[in-house]
């Protein structure tokens, strides 16, 4: 059997790599070991956040399933941060663990050129150093064009609860051992890292009404712009604090945590810290803050959110009964921490495809990430890069940082690794205010209307509203007023006489749309769902404008390419440091170099000149060639 | 070959006859010099005196050779120095032979400091100390420059730029982390933090430009009526036994100026043409220009022929038009005084020398004063400035923003003003820094 590409995993990012490789038009198999299971929300049932609800969002504009599956899924919607800027609004929604994986399941069954298979993958099919398929564990080689490789945390996956250590991927599924010796032979750079997860508890014995609710927001706001309206049923969250009972337990058995006792190695994320983690980092801080999160509208399970931890079990068992409003709480599954390998994302391109092995993608946890909408980013570039190796191209779709947060993140696996379990954030982003949820769409729909990963649907979705968004900019730049008009209707009057736009009034803090159409009637025109994004437009635009020269500057050097087979040893001028940091780690483009830790300005610039040189001599190569030349003189 | 391995030489002495010339070497095949004139190369961090011999074995000359091992030496690269008996023939001999060899080339302008900053020996700061340090003609440009070069603003500026960044990063955590509960005590006292840094550095910028100014220099001119004396000062001045004219006299436009060095400050004294009211044209044109060279100079000195009438009047009007804060000669009382001259003036006669004395002491106080205020900060250079305006624009805006309701704008605004920061000390863009900085230095350095 032969496809264009074979995805290896169903989990968040295998989906969204079949998903996107079969939008593009290639003849897609998605292989994994549990065809039930794709789709499955294996720790915390949520989306979104702040800087992963970013990533749903341009997930979205590019056509990609995760915004889709949320909004059929969602039973608690939350707009984070509502009260501040647009640019620092994250959509987040806790998801009906069931819903999100039918809807996941759905959407890749209505995908044309998706075949579902289920199988345990034994090992990859390499023919003349090219990835070209995968072996199943009975022995079946499945050819394709290029492989996406979304394993999780199946490498040498080791679970810690108390004492107790079980190999695993996730609980209750076995790691795929073949497979990564496979990768092991390749000899590439692996850390290790951890992570953990909270017991989940029997809701029907928590004791609800001596908690405070958080109600979800009304109206819930989706994540796609395919979407409507939500109809899932909204439900609430109980919210709850430890007490100093709780942090007494912990200290008392704290050297009984797999992660205190030294029996693990692995490096866990600091901003999502295990709750003895807490109590031992802030001894100063008394309570700390949980949130409990139902698991699905008819599940009884409940996440407590706050309270990862890999105590033994019977210390879990106290530590929950000592929380108020989880005094008789049942645990229905411990919490547990679990180590695994990964593969040093600087092993890869920007494309997502791993240098020694061409023809084989990485994408998802297995690259040093956590979390959903990391590994469903990851997913889509994988899976359009692989259909375009497929497809005879080069597979070398990438997004700068200007761009988009996928651009951000994969930027920077690839040239900083992951010290940490690599999380989203927006302060990760430098050019926030222009990177924002709201506008996801305006900044790459077309982009993946020009790449072929956006479906008819939304292509026509998109052109509507791309059509009535410049319709409405026009309109906001040509309305002007007067101060008298202005102070007469209320609204914020210039001191300097000079009249403003309807633009420059939406910049002023705390002006909307609506206030305008006191003044301006016309406006009654501008469907609300625009109102939003034009108000965010406006209020950021100056910002924006200030950034233009850097923007510019990094597109310069990001439009500045290194070949992959460059020889960096021919390269004169570089110090034998900077020449092992640019062969180990390869950078693409020149803004790359720049940003690798270690690089000096002076191996940049040596590497700048070869590349002039080369260039010199081998006129009309490439592109770059006219910006090397301005570059360099 | 490429540009980047290639290893550059240069005479790092002035050319011409002197007991000794040193040629330095840098680059990867620096070591291997040596051997081109059938000497060997010292060990690294030690000198030999080697006899230098050409193709033809003849004797070239007996030097002393430096050897110094990358990474340890001053750019960072091999290093060797050839110090060599200073004649012509010598010096021409070694250059041409060192043109010959493989892999080797004369230095361009600033070329071995461009390599001291790429391998990371120094900092943008440090390379504009070397060349403040080079360029330094009074002791007290050569004390600055080195408090420069050791970090007088090198380390409040890393200060502060950690102390920005440090504050951006917790709001940052206000943002990225909405649910964790962040005390209300974090954000005010980052508005605590960021209001005494800015504290800090409108101080360090309320600083008259002392640095910039004994960097530069400072300029005084002499407006006053014509045959007030000026010309006649100017000269007594640069005439006087104990010379403290430097060299640099000479005219600039048609103003006549000499260069003194007071108290380590350099000085240039510029005579105008001489005041006179229903001036012609020409003359016109030669008053506003004296105007304004006033109006640039740090300081004016207004000289008046005391034994004239309508001194008095004469001094009103140029007082008032030169607009600013100067101090009055009152010359030629050997022909006597007109009215009471105010207390502060000086009452001198060029003719007979009176006053003089205290006229150069008065002159040198008023410089003094003016440097005396020597803050922690030194701003020795416009760039610092506007760096540090920059600076204060962005924590200001800041400031008035809303840490609660904005706190993305806010953050912004810290960003640039961090940016600002890094550009002092050449973390952002050295690189157009850089060009614009080696474009002073001269060949060798
Ligand atoms: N008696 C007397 N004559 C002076 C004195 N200082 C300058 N002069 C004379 O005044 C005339 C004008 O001086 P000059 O320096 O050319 O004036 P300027 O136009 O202000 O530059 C010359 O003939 C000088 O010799 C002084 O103190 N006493």
């Amino acid at each position: 059997m032969t496809y264009d590409v074979i995805v290896v995993g169903g989990g968040h990012a295998g989906s969204e790599a079949a998903a996107a490789a079969a939008r593009m038009g290639a003849n897609v198999a998605l292989v994994t070991m549990q065809l039930s299971k794709i789709g499955e929300m294996s720790c915390n049932p949520a989306i979104g956040g702040l800087g992963k609800g970013h990533l749903v969002r341009e997930i979205d504009a590019l056509d990609g399933l995760m915004g889709q599956a949320i909004d059929r899924s969602g039973i608690q919607f939350r707009m984070l941060n509502k009260s501040r800027g647009p640019a620092v609004h994250g959509p987040r929604a806790q998801a009906d663990r069931q819903l999100y994986r039918s809807a996941i399941q759905a959407l890749l069954r209505e995908q044309t050129g998706v075949s579902l298979i289920e199988a345990a993958v034994g090992d990859l099919h390499i023919d003349s150093s090219f990835c070209r398929g995968i072996i199943t564990e009975s022995g079946e080689i499945i050819r394709a064009g290029a492989v996406v490789l979304t394993t999780g945390t199946f490498l040498s996956g080791l679970i810690h609860l108390g004492a107790e250590t079980t190999p695993a991927g996730r609980i209750g599924e076995s790691p795929a051992q073949a497979l990564a010796s496979r990768l092991r032979s390749l000899d590439l750079p692996v850390g290790r890292l951890k992570t953990g997860t909270p017991p989940r508890l029997d809701g029907r014995t928590i004791d609800w009404n001596s908690l405070e609710m958080q109600p979800a927001d009304n109206p819930p706001v989706p994540f796609s712009t395919l979407t409507s309206h939500i109809t899932v049923p909204q439900l609430e969250c109980g919210i709850t604090r430890t007490t100093t009972e709780t942090h007494r337990i912990i200290a008392d058995s704290i050297h009984l945590s797999a992660v205190y006792s030294g029996q693990t190695t692995g490096q866990g994320p600091r901003y999502c810290p295990s709750i003895e983690d807490k109590v031992h980092r802030f001894p100063d801080k008394a309570s700390h803050q949980l949130f409990l999160e139902p698991e699905g509208l008819d599940d009884p399970t409940v996440y407590p959110n706050g309270i990862s931890t890999s105590l033994p079990r019977d210390v879990q068992d106290t530590l929950v009964a000592s929380i108020p409003g989880m005094e008789t709480a049942k645990i229905t599954q411990y919490g547990y921490a679990i180590e695994y390998d990964f593969i040093d994302p600087r092993a890869l391109t920007r494309s997502l495809s791993l240098r020694q092995l061409p023809g084989l993608f990485l994408a998802g946890q297995i690259n040093g990430t956590t979390g959903y909408e990391e590994a469903a980013a990851q997913g889509l570039v994988a899976g359009v890069n692989a259909s375009l190796l497929a497809g005879g191209g080069a597979g070398d779709f990438g997004l700068d940082r200007s761009d988009a947060y996928i651009g951000v993140m994969i930027d920077d696996l690839t040239t900083k690794g992951a010290p940490e379990p690599y999380r989203m954030f927006t302060s990760r982003a430098e050019y926030r205010l222009l990177l924002r949820a709201d506008n996801a769409d305006q900044r790459l729909t077309e982009r993946g209307i020009a790449l072929g990963c956006v479906g008819k649907r939304r292509l026509a979705a998109w052109r509507e509203k791309s059509m009535l968004l410049a319709r409405a900019r026009d309109q906001l730049a040509s309305l002007s007023a007067t101060p008298r008009m202005l102070s007469s209707s209320n609204l914020p009057t210039p001191r300097d006489g000079a009249t403003r736009t309807a633009a420059d009034l939406l910049s002023l803090e705390g002006v909307t749309l609506s206030q305008l159409r006191v003044v301006w009637p016309e406006l009654e025109q501008i469907p609300g769902h625009l109102h939003q994004q034009l108000e965010a437009d406006c209020r950021y635009a100056s910002y924006v404008q200030r950034q233009r020269a850097d923007i510019n500057a990094l597109k310069r050097d990001e439009a500045m390419r290194i070949p992959q087979n460059l020889d960096f040893s021919a390269v004169g001028g570089l110090s034998s440091e900077a020449r092992d940091l640019l062969t180990r780690y390869r950078p693409d483009t020149i803004a790359q170099a720049n940003r690798l830790p270690g690089m000096t300005p002076a191996a940049v610039l040596a590497v700048l000149r070869h590349l002039k040189r080369l260039c010199a001599t081998a006129p009309n190569k490439g592109d770059h060639t006219a910006h090397l030349a301005g570059k360099v003189q | 070959m490429d540009c980047e391995t290639e290893t550059i030489f240069a005479l790092a002495t002035p050319p011409g006859k002197s007991a000794i010339a040193v040629i330095r070497i840098s680059g990867n095949r620096a070591a291997d010099v040596p051997r081109a004139f059938f000497a060997k190369c010292p060990e690294p961090g030690r000198f030999s005196i080697q006899t230098l011999i050409d193709g033809t074995g003849a004797v070239i000359d007996q030097a002393l050779l430096l050897f110094m091992a990358a990474p340890h030496s001053s750019t960072g690269e091999d290093v060797i120095e050839i110090h060599c008996h200073g004649g012509v023939a010598v010096t021409q001999t070694l250059l041409s032979s060192l043109s010959g060899l493989a892999g080797l080339r004369p230095a361009v302008a600033g070329e071995f400091t461009h390599r001291m900053f790429h391998n990371g020996k120094t900092d943008l700061l440090g390379v504009e100390s070397l060349a403040d340090i080079i360029e330094a003609d009074t002791s007290r440009q050569l004390t600055q420059a080195w408090a420069q070069m050791r970090g007088a603003l090198r380390d409040p500026v890393t200060r502060w730029r950690k102390a920005v960044i440090n504050s951006a990063a917790e709001l940052e955590a206000i943002i990225d982390f909405p649910d964790e509960e962040i005390p209300a005590s974090v954000v005010a006292s980052i508005g605590e933090r960021v209001n005494a840094l800015v504290a800090e550095i409108s101080g360090c910028l309320d600083d008259k430009r002392i640095g910039e100014r004994v960097r530069d220099g400072v300029h005084v001119t002499l407006l006053g009526p014509v045959n007030a004396g000026k010309s006649t000062l100017l000269n007594r001045i640069a005439n006087r036994p104990v010379a403290i004219v430097s060299s640099e006299a000479g005219t600039t436009r048609d103003l006549v100026s000499v260069g003194l060095d007071i108290v380590g400050v350099p000085v240039t004294l510029i005579d105008t043409a001489g005041i006179r009211q229903n001036a012609g044209a020409v003359e016109s044109e030669g008053i506003s220009r004296a105007l304004s060279a006033a109006s640039e100079a740090d300081h004016t000195i207004i000289v008046v022929d005391g034994s004239r009438d309508d001194w008095q009047k004469e001094y009103a009007t140029i007082a008032e038009s030169a607009g600013k804060e100067h101090f009055l000669v009152v010359n030629k009382t050997d022909l006597g005084v007109t009215g009471t001259p105010p207390d502060n003036a000086i009452l001198m006669s060029l003719s007979d020398d009176r006053g003089f004395e205290e006229f150069l002491d008065q002159l040198a106080a008023k410089i003094v004063q003016v440097n005396s205020t020597q803050k922690s900060a030194i701003i020795t250079r416009a760039r610092h400035r506007q760096a540090l305006e920059a600076t204060l624009l962005g924590l200001e805006a800041g400031l008035k923003g809303n840490l609660e309701q904005s706190p993305e704008l806010v953050a912004e605004e810290f960003r640039s003003a961090a940016t600002a920061l890094g550009r002092i000390t050449g973390e952002i863009d050295a690189e157009d820094l850089l060009d614009a900085i080696f474009s002073s230095f001269c060949i060798g350095k």
